[in-house]
């Protein structure tokens, strides 16, 4: 009877391990994508915004 | 090339002699540099004893920035480097004795500053005399071979004088770290034999930066 | 010509946005959790490939630093430009991404890790990098001095990178590598091209903007330090 108490408590614990030590932290995620991602569509802006103007509009 | 060197080296030094007012100077604001670091971290004595390294490296530092950015200015004004350039002098002889001339600067005032932090900061020398003067040698030279390069550049720049400190200091990292770490060490005793990692470090940082020095600074100089 | 260059620029673009969007959903939701870091680890799907093309960047930023002394051409001079322009960009959020993933993980922001640590020494010389070429009026200078300067710069990244280590080293545990799951590496891998392919496409816009800049500066044909292979400058649209 024990032993199989003491299963069940092992398939307990190796349920939670699956996800990771470190619960959470969604977040940071976001952010960090959100930075990356926001970063190169505003340096693309920018690269967009300095391109090189045809030579006619300097006569 | 060397004998050209060492003319040029002697001229710069006389030079300096000569005027003194910048030496003066250099040597007075170290000196307040290392005050101030005593003020700003105040006066525990353990911990000013611990970190005493570091506050010489870094006021060192700082001095260079002002003594770099003066050795080549001084050509700049009378356009000395053009006359120089006239003369068939290799440009690896003036980066020779720009360099070590800057070496020299920066090693006398490491030996003035060394009496004051150690009646400032109380540390005693756990080492032999001669391993602080080789790592004093060591770090002053590390700073002088790319500081002189960058100071040639910088000065036909504009804002030079915030130029040459941002090209300079991330570049000096490793040295840094190197010679604060070595000076420590030669101060506080080396008993897990670390120092020779640490000077072997800032040898091959040497080794590297006079070797491009020598090497890039006639493209840095020419027309 | 012109215009298969520009179609092909833009494709360029187009395929690393599509490979993005498709590493965003493997690096988010695809991928399994891991086993000690749980998702926050996705972080680095962003985290790396960034670091990664930062390195490119100071890489091909050498090369043509070294390629310009050899022989100057506005062509290197142009492509060091724009390598160390993106290069940074890269470099910095990717250090940020850095910074956001050793919150949850260290408990700070920043401990000092050799590697972010050197990577914002870097940052900060390619930042110089770019404020001498800011700051030199003449173009031929300003090729020359900013070619040096690339070389220094990057000859010292690897002393930096083990200085800081061995600094680092007496205080800190080396983490252990540890066994990675196939899908993880498959969806690193993909991620890593999707910023390739939009790292190529941000070095060649930033290129062309170059070498319209050095048109500009350079109203006189023969005032080219390399009239023959001058890319194009000569040639009048």
């Amino acid at each position: 009877m024990s032993t199989y108490l003491l299963l069940s408590q092992v398939a307990d614990a190796a349920e939670r391990v699956g996800s990771g030590r470190i619960q959470g932290g969604w977040e940071f995620v976001w952010a960090s994508y959100a930075v990356a991602y926001l970063s190169m569509v505003l340096y693309a802006v920018s690269l967009w915004w300095r391109r090189p103007r045809p030579a006619a509009s300097r006569d | 090339m060397l004998s050209t060197a060492w003319i040029l080296l002697n001229k710069d030094l006389l030079l300096e002699w000569r005027t003194r007012a910048r030496l003066n100077a250099l040597v007075f604001f170290a000196l307040a540099t290392l005050l101030l670091f005593s003020f700003a971290l105040g006066p525990d004595s353990t911990l000013l004893a611990r970190h005493a390294g570091g506050y010489l490296w870094l006021a060192l530092l700082f001095a260079s920035v002002l003594s770099l950015g003066e050795s080549f200015r001084v050509e700049q004004e009378n356009q000395c480097l053009d006359g120089l350039r006239l003369v068939p002098t290799d440009a690896r002889a003036l980066f020779l004795s720009k360099a070590v001339g800057n070496t020299l600067l920066l090693l006398f005032l490491a030996l003035v500053l060394l009496p004051v932090m150690i009646a400032l900061y109380g540390v005693t020398l756990s080492l032999s005399p001669l391993s602080l003067l080789g790592v004093l040698a060591l770090g002053c030279m590390a700073i002088s071979a790319p500081g002189t390069v960058y100071s040639a550049i910088a000065n036909h720049a504009r804002a030079r004088d915030v130029l040459l400190p941002l090209l300079l200091f991330p570049l000096i990292v490793p040295a840094l770290l190197a010679a604060v770490k070595a000076t420590t060490l030669v101060l506080q005793g080396d008993p897990m034999g670390q120092l020779t990692s640490w000077v072997g470090l800032l040898s091959a940082f040497n080794l590297i930066y006079w070797g491009l020095g020598l090497a890039l600074f006639p493209r840095v100089v020419e027309d | 010509m012109e215009d298969k260059r520009r179609s092909l620029r833009l494709g360029l673009a187009v395929l690393g946005v599509v490979t993005l969007g498709v590493g965003a959903w493997m690096g988010l939701f695809w991928a399994p959790p891991d086993r000690e870091m749980g998702d926050v680890y996705r972080i680095i799907y962003v985290h790396v490939p960034a670091m990664w093309m930062s390195l490119i960047a100071c890489l091909v930023n050498f090369i043509a630093s070294v390629g310009y002394l050899f022989k100057a051409s506005w062509k290197t001079d142009s492509l060091a430009e724009s390598t160390a322009e993106v290069g940074l960009l890269f470099g910095v959020f990717g250090l940020v991404l850095g910074m956001l993933w050793g919150k949850p993980t260290w408990g700070v922001y920043w401990d000092w890790d050799p590697r972010l640590t050197s990577m914002a020494v870097m940052l900060v010389a390619y930042m110089g990098y770019l404020a001498l070429r800011r700051f030199i009026e003449d173009p031929e200078k300003r090729a020359v001095w900013s070619a040096v300067l690339g070389i220094i710069a990057f000859m010292d990244i690897p002393i930096v990178w083990y200085s800081v280590r061995w600094w680092r080293s007496l205080h800190q545990v080396q983490s252990t590598p540890q066994t990675v799951h196939p899908d993880m590496t498959l969806a690193l891998r993909v991620n890593a091209f999707a910023f390739l392919f939009l790292f190529l496409a941000f070095v060649w816009s930033r290129y062309r903007i170059a070498q319209a800049n050095r048109l500009e500066e350079l109203a006189l044909p023969d005032s080219l330090p390399d009239a023959a292979a001058d890319g194009g400058l000569t040639r009048t649209t």
